[in-house]
């Protein structure tokens, strides 16, 4: 399923046997909703944690000989990428494609990390004094988020695959059910 | 309404995704007072740079001159600084090719919101071919210091510095002032002789004696007299009679002095030696 893609009304239900109890079935909801919290997350994340924000920092920095590892544009880059799939993430969260691009999301951050730890060093001059860090050890820690959202994304994506509508239903308790003829649902 | 009983794989997704949430707030929030503690440690040593000559001490020790010069590392962060060790490389190509000397310090540990002292000790080696340069000569030597530590557990920091270190000579402007020798009655002759220097070393007390010895050209001893010496950084002067026998010229001799002093730790040091004009 494609995401932003309402998911459909629960799965058609068996004609009921004479005598069987009754059920009304789960309407998922609309991915309007879910559309702009993740152009929030999108905007947010963007500009203030993965993006902008860095890209801006780097240049300040660099005025007082500050230079970072990473190239400015290459920040503004792989930042983007990286907001793209959390916004998207959010925004398909209401559909069963929230698990893989989970993964897409969680797999790019690693890839993101790996990168950046190919040269985990930040030395500068300032006033002929030379200060290198090494912050491979925090970059490390930073692939623990991402790894346990990857593992997550799997679980995800594989009990929206056996179960097909009970994450949705959890996550997004019923405003309304319609009245099914009996299999799937809730008991009247 | 009943409420649908979540399955094993749901539960494990959503501790799952909580983990990571938590996992993340909990790095971004680390990483936050990291960078604030880091930043008030800088701040606070900055305040305290200006201690700094305030606690140098130098010993001779052998025939190395040692200085030890220690200065307070204020840490108002919130995470300790750990296996906090320094190097050093002096030298200075025109006195000596190789380096003057090396300097080492720590490890030390300072704890988060308390106080270390760093402790540097050089060794200045007067048996290299530079010592006698240096023990008379003050110089302008070149340094370059190397820091190791780790901040926070999991930042490790290295610093290095490249600076001018002020050598002051413990015997700086030694020299001898020999005045007209006045025959004695015991066939010797009194010469007077004034012995002045100025100790420059910081933190340097020199207490011992002062050997002079005046031997003529072929090498035979004229006279050996030995002075006590006590003092901290100034100026020294020495107006001594030496007498010797008559046979010593005076002129054309050669005066050379030896500071020792026993101990501990004993002392042992050749200062260069002087043709008398």
């Amino acid at each position: 399923m494609s995401v932003g893609q309402a998911a459909p009304a629960g799965p058609p239900s068996p004609t009921p046997a004479p005598g069987a109890p009754r059920y009304v079935r789960y309407q998922p909801p609309g991915v309007s909703g879910a559309r702009i919290a993740g152009a929030v997350s999108l905007t947010l994340l963007y500009f203030g944690l993965v993006g902008i924000l860095p890209y801006y920092l780097e240049q300040y920095a660099a005025k007082y000989g500050l230079s970072a590892p990473i190239e400015p544009d290459f920040l503004l880059v792989a930042g983007g990428i990286v907001a793209i799939l959390a916004g998207l993430s959010v925004a398909s969260k209401p559909t069963r494609g929230w698990g893989p691009v989970r993964v897409m999301s969680a797999g790019f951050d690693l890839i993101y990390i790996f990168y950046l730890l190919q040269n985990p060093v930040y030395a500068t001059t300032i006033h002929g004094f030379t200060i290198t860090l090494t912050y491979s050890r925090i970059l490390e820690l930073f692939l623990i988020p991402p790894a346990i959202g990857l593992l997550a994304g799997i679980v995800t994506s594989i009990g929206d695959i056996r179960h097909p509508w009970e994450r949705i239903q959890l996550q997004f308790p019923p405003k309304r059910w319609v009245p099914a003829s009996g299999g799937y649902g809730q008991p009247i | 309404m009943m409420q649908p009983t979540p399955s094993a794989l749901y539960r494990l997704a959503q501790v799952l995704r909580v983990l990571a949430i938590l996992a993340l707030v909990f790095l971004v929030l680390f990483l936050a007072t990291v960078a604030f503690s880091a930043v008030e440690l800088g701040e606070g040593i900055a305040k305290q740079s200006g201690s700094l000559h305030h606690s140098v001490a130098a010993a001779i020790v052998g025939t190395d001159i040692v200085v030890n010069v220690t200065f307070p590392v204020p840490n108002q962060g919130y995470y300790n600084v750990q296996g906090l060790t320094l190097a050093a490389i002096f030298s200075n190509q025109t006195i000596q090719s190789g380096p003057l000397a090396v300097t080492t310090g720590g490890p030390t540990n300072i704890p988060g919101h308390g106080h270390g002292n760093l402790s540097l000790l050089t060794s200045f080696d007067m048996a290299n071919p530079a010592g006698p340069f240096l023990l008379l000569h003050d110089a302008e030597i070149q340094g370059v210091l190397w820091l190791n530590a780790s901040y926070a557990v999991i930042v490790p920091v290295n610093l290095e510095v490249a600076f001018n270190y002020h050598w002051g000579a413990p015997f700086a402007n030694l020299s001898y002032t020999i005045g007209t020798p006045v025959p004695q009655k015991n066939e010797t002759v009194a010469i007077p002789v004034t012995i002045h220097f100025e100790n420059h070393t910081p933190g340097l007390a020199l207490a011992g004696n002062l050997a002079v010895v005046v031997t003529n050209p072929n090498g035979t001893l004229c006279t050996r007299q030995t002075f006590p010496v006590e003092t901290h950084e100034g100026p020294v002067t020495l107006k001594e009679t030496f007498y010797a026998g008559e046979s010593c010229s005076i002129s054309g001799d050669t005066i050379a002095s030896v500071f020792t002093s026993p101990g501990p730790p004993p002392i042992d040091i050749s200062l260069p030696t002087e043709t008398i004009p």
